[in-house]
């Protein structure tokens, strides 16, 4: 006699209930095998529906697995469906089945019709354009970074390496004049030129992307705008020698990274008062102190110190000693003495004293 | 497998497609829709296992059935015994055809 039926309520119970299932399975209809193998059956299936995880089957999952079980193509699909793109978009799960095509599938190919009404969410058009939108966008953020990367390794093979231009600084700014090292210039001036020329300098890492774009829009328009941070003015004045050009400004960015590795902030910044030109055939910031105002650079005042910051952009456009620049030479001035007082680096009562000086160059 | 005389069979052993959807997420839901065709087949003999599973099923008598998908990388061993309207789950793994076809 066999063991009596026991609920199956662990692990070990559903095993032994299985292991019993296996010997009896072949049990024919009407035998006392047959109806033991039905209770545990009911046993197993009851402890399985329990503690297995219950989700119902996605129709078209349903619908591609019993293509694949009956051999049935896409092609076949749409004959069904009456049209190729009905088909495409509906196995895309992009269209739901309507009522006719589960009417149709379940007479034709025998899918239980109970599948494949089960309800599932299809993409919206505009969830799908989305998609595709952001995919084209990663293919032309992919295709410009490889370009970008492209083009660095075009442009920087034959320039020089970090050693390299931390020695070619060194020589260009021994042979200077008059070379003025950056502790011997008051902060007023730094900030006169850090104010004109770059106020993020100390915050880069050698060239500004804005800038970059800006100074492009404004080509492209036809506005020329310089764009070159004063790590950039360095590699541009001292490193390189060729005409402009988007091959330069390559090179001068890439130069300028290297720079950055090469030099500290202070140093650059040390060599750029030192090469940087100041019309009147003179360059660096001893040399145009001298010219202009007949004294040290140590000695200028701030309204002094911005009218020098706001030379390098355009000399010839705002020297007062070759041409009548005196209105656009004092504008460009006080612009300077406004973005410092607007950086908080200096007050604007100082700002606004500064500005009420009036602007002139020692007689030469 | 002689004569059937249910229409929807009962699937026991279903732990195995738990177990094997855990472990390979990405099969889980060609795992429940295998399933729900299961459950809702009417064998009622091993003629009606072939004519529904035509192009993955392997019969191997007296009672098991191998489902073989080479496309899902699946394959699904079981008992069947339509008699009783009882389907009981062996083995899940990977297709075998696949297997082959790749070789």
């Amino acid at each position: 006699m066999s063991e009596p039926i026991r609920p199956i309520r662990t692990e070990a119970d559903h095993a032994a209930a299985l292991a019993e299932i296996d010997v009896l399975f072949a049990a024919s209809p009407g035998s006392a095998d047959a109806d033991r193998l039905e209770v545990l059956a009911v046993l197993v299936a009851e402890y399985e529906r329990s503690h297995g995880t219950e989700m119902p089957a996605h129709p078209i999952e349903v619908l591609n697995l019993a293509m694949k079980a009956q051999g049935r193509s896409q092609a076949e699909l749409a004959e069904l469906l009456g049209s190729r793109s009905r088909a495409s978009e509906v196995l895309g799960r992009r269209r739901q089945l309507s009522a006719a095509m589960v009417a149709k599938l379940a007479q034709a190919w025998a899918i239980p019709a109970a599948l494949l009404s089960a309800p599932y969410t299809v993409e919206s058009r505009a969830m799908r354009t989305l998609k595709i939108g952001i995919v084209v966008l990663a293919i032309m953020v992919g295709l410009s970074a490889a370009s970008i990367g492209g083009l660095y390794a075009w442009y920087g093979a034959d320039l020089p390496n970090s050693d390299q231009i931390a020695a070619t600084i060194a020589d260009s700014t021994a042979n200077v004049p008059g070379f003025t090292p950056l502790d011997e210039l008051p902060p007023e001036v730094i900030k006169a030129f850090l104010a004109a020329e770059d106020e993020d300098f100390y915050a880069h890492g050698g060239y500004s992307r804005a800038a970059i774009l800006r100074a492009a829009w404004h080509t492209v328009s036809d506005k020329r705008q310089g764009g070159s941070t004063i790590t950039q003015q360095v590699a541009k004045n001292v490193l390189l020698k060729e005409t402009p050009s988007i091959g330069r400004k390559i090179k001068e960015i890439i130069l300028a990274q290297r720079l950055e590795k090469a030099l500290t902030k202070d140093r650059i910044l040390e060599a750029w008062f030192n090469v940087i030109y100041f019309g009147g055939n003179e360059f660096g910031i001893a040399a145009a102190s001298e010219h202009y105002f007949g004294k040290a650079p140590g000695d200028l005042s701030i309204a002094e110190a911005a009218y020098l910051a706001g030379l390098p952009k355009a000399p010839n456009a705002y020297r007062l000693d070759v041409a009548n620049n005196q209105t656009r030479a004092k504008e460009r001035r006080d612009w300077v003495l406004a973005r410092m007082a607007a950086d908080g680096m200096i007050t604007v009562s100082a700002a606004h004293l500064a500005s009420a000086e009036p602007l002139t160059t020692q007689d030469r | 497998m002689g004569t059937c005389y249910f229409f929807a069979m009962r699937v026991l052993g279903g732990d195995n497609l738990d177990a094997y959807a855990k472990r390979k997420p990405r099969k889980r839901e060609c795992l429940l829709a295998f399933r729900a065709l299961v459950e809702t087949a009417s064998w009622k003999r091993t003629r009606d296992v072939e004519a529904q599973f035509a192009k993955v099923a392997i019969l191997n008598p007296p009672d098991r059935v191998a489902f073989d998908f080479p496309d899902e990388d699946l394959r699904v061993e079981m008992r069947v015994n339509c008699a009783l309207g009882l389907t009981r789950i062996l083995s899940v793994g990977p297709s075998m055809k696949r297997k082959e076809r790749d070789r």
